[in-house]
């Protein structure tokens, strides 16, 4: 899809990719929300209800083509994807408004770690822990690379843990590639705070050759690439 | 307007769904009764305007509608982007309530006089936009939006007698009415018409005002007649001229060739001064010592 597209933000699908396949998993067995807000990682959100089943396969090879819905931030004209996002620090409140509005759901918003700039994003933690809203959990793709390098360097914010704990919430953190630890996590819910799991990841998983490397946050690969970058996802599955 | 508001929600609310009301933190004296009647339809969420929209918008995904209210500068300017992607986008049942219109918060400073806020919302096209002039054309906007949901846009000035007080008027449709039957036309909307309508210049023999509590992307050809009936045709409005409603009436008479004595009375945004001076001495000072004499004069 990305190469076809000539698009970006590859590296970022990668690092999501683990924990879209929980959440997914999570938020259909109840009838629960999810609110991606990371949504320039909109390949990996495809792709991921496509392997659901809950759009056509042949629609991701539209991706990012002339009149597609597949556009490169997540487009809620598709089927699973409850809002448009792509302006960062929108998911949270979002999620937020729909823990207030529907008590019966538990509603898992997807930010990213860089997302954690934007002030909206610490306005919302306040409000949420504020609310008691135990319906709530906050996922961080803690890829710890942002636009112009790593999040550490360019806005540091550790501890973060401990920021999130003094905000009134429960706090989890995790590998974000461990299937079962993100089971683990997810699960964990608090009668009376609302859940973030930080869920340490690593930009470009699975291919050595974008792994932490900031510069697939823009690359697209060539067709020469592709093909021996899906030969070693293959041979490592 | 702000207690006909809370007045209009309240009473909706007996025989209806009750929405959800949504506060940056102000609304001291006027939002309790809903508080107090509907606690879990109520929040304060903070001082955080652009969180606030969203998590509106988050609401009204559930099916519900939702107030969300601040002084103008806060729910439009501040907010703008949320607005723009969580709101209008999503074409979502969220109400944008802005307390205080033209100059308004006058010796409260530039950071809260609200003349560009017709300019900004109306870029978002989804929006509907309603500029009331009265409590009654208020209640008119808030039922709409309770009956008819939709990405919506109220700006609230402050309290003045309903314009029914002062003269009769004829709606000319939903939202739009006109009052007087004189061939002079002036056009205008808001907190500022009342102006119009308490001059003692205004003989209804010989002007009219056509106001707009729904301020309109554009104007329809069903204003044709209207504006052919016209004479002459004044604007006025304590908004800057781009995005204004002037711009919407210029825009209507050169698509429909209609030359005829035009003047167009707004706030010139560039030459805006410091902050100073009450509502009244703003609106003399930025559109003209006698701004309203001028609209009677040839």
């Amino acid at each position: 899809m990305v190469s076809n597209a000539n698009s970006s933000h590859i590296g970022s699908c990668l690092s999501v990719a683990d924990l879209l396949s929980v959440v997914h998993l999570l938020v259909q067995k109840n009838n629960n929300e999810l609110i991606f807000s990371k949504g320039h990682a909109a390949a990996a959100m495809y792709a991921s209800l496509a392997y659901m089943k809950k759009i056509p396969e042949e629609s991701l090879n539209t991706f990012g083509s002339n009149g597609t819905e597949f556009i490169g931030h997540v487009n809620h004209a598709i089927e699973g994807i409850s809002f448009s996002t792509g302006s960062l620090g929108h998911g949270l409140p979002l999620g937020i408004g729909v823990a207030i509005a529907s008590k019966s759901k538990h509603v898992y918003v997807v930010v990213s770690d860089g997302e954690l700039n934007e002030g909206t994003t610490w306005e919302s933690l306040a409000i949420a822990s504020h609310l008691r809203l135990s319906n709530l959990t906050l996922i961080i793709d803690a890829n710890g690379i942002q636009s112009f390098g790593a999040t550490k360097e360019i806005l540091n914010l550790d501890p973060l843990l401990d920021k999130f704990h003094d905000f009134g919430w429960n706090c989890v953190d995790t590998d974000g590639h461990s299937i079962s630890l993100l089971f683990q996590a997810l699960e964990e819910k608090s009668g009376i705070k609302p859940t973030v799991v930080i869920a340490r990841t690593i930009k470009g998983k699975g291919i050595k050759e974008m792994e932490g490397k900031l510069e697939w946050h823009y690359k697209s690969p060539d067709k020469e690439k592709l093909k021996i970058f899906i030969e070693e996802i293959g041979s490592n599955a | 307007m702000r207690n006909k508001f809370i007045e209009t929600i309240l009473e909706y609310s007996q025989n209806n769904q009750t929405p959800y009301l949504l506060t940056g933190d102000l609304g001291y004296s006027v939002l309790e009764p809903f508080r107090d009647k509907f606690p879990d339809h109520f929040f304060n969420v903070g001082i955080m305007e652009q969180s606030m929209m969203s998590i509106a918008a988050g609401i009204s995904s559930q099916g519900k509608k939702v107030f969300a209210y601040s002084i103008t500068n806060f729910s439009t300017f501040r907010a703008l982007e949320q607005l723009r992607l969580d709101i209008a986008y999503h074409k979502l049942n969220v109400c944008v309530i802005g307390v205080g219109t033209g100059f308004q918060y006058g010796s409260a400073g530039y950071s809260h006089w609200a003349i560009e806020d017709l300019a900004v919302v109306s870029g978002l096209e989804k929006f509907r936009i309603f500029s009331p002039s009265d409590d009654n054309s208020t209640q008119e906007a808030i039922v709409d939006f309770l009956e008819n949901g939709g990405p919506t846009y109220i700006r609230l000035g402050k309290h003045v007698r309903n314009l029914s007080d002062i003269h009769i008027s004829q709606e000319i449709r939903s939202h739009v009415k006109i009052f007087g039957f004189g061939k002079k036309m002036i056009i205008s909307h808001g907190s500022i018409a009342i102006k119009i309508l308490e001059s003692k210049l205004f003989n209804t023999d010989e002007f009219s005002l056509l106001l707009f509590n729904e301020i309109p992307n554009s104007l329809d050809n069903t204003y044709l007649k209207i504006f052919d009936a016209a004479n002459s045709i004044k604007v006025l409005e304590d908004v800057v001229y781009t995005g204004s409603l002037g711009s919407r009436v210029t825009r209507f008479m050169v698509q429909n060739k209609l030359n005829k004595p035009f003047e167009w009375v707004g706030v010139n945004g560039k030459n805006v001064k410091s902050a100073g001076g009450t509502e009244e001495y703003l609106r003399l000072r930025e559109l003209g010592s006698n701004y309203i004499g001028d609209l009677f004069k040839d």
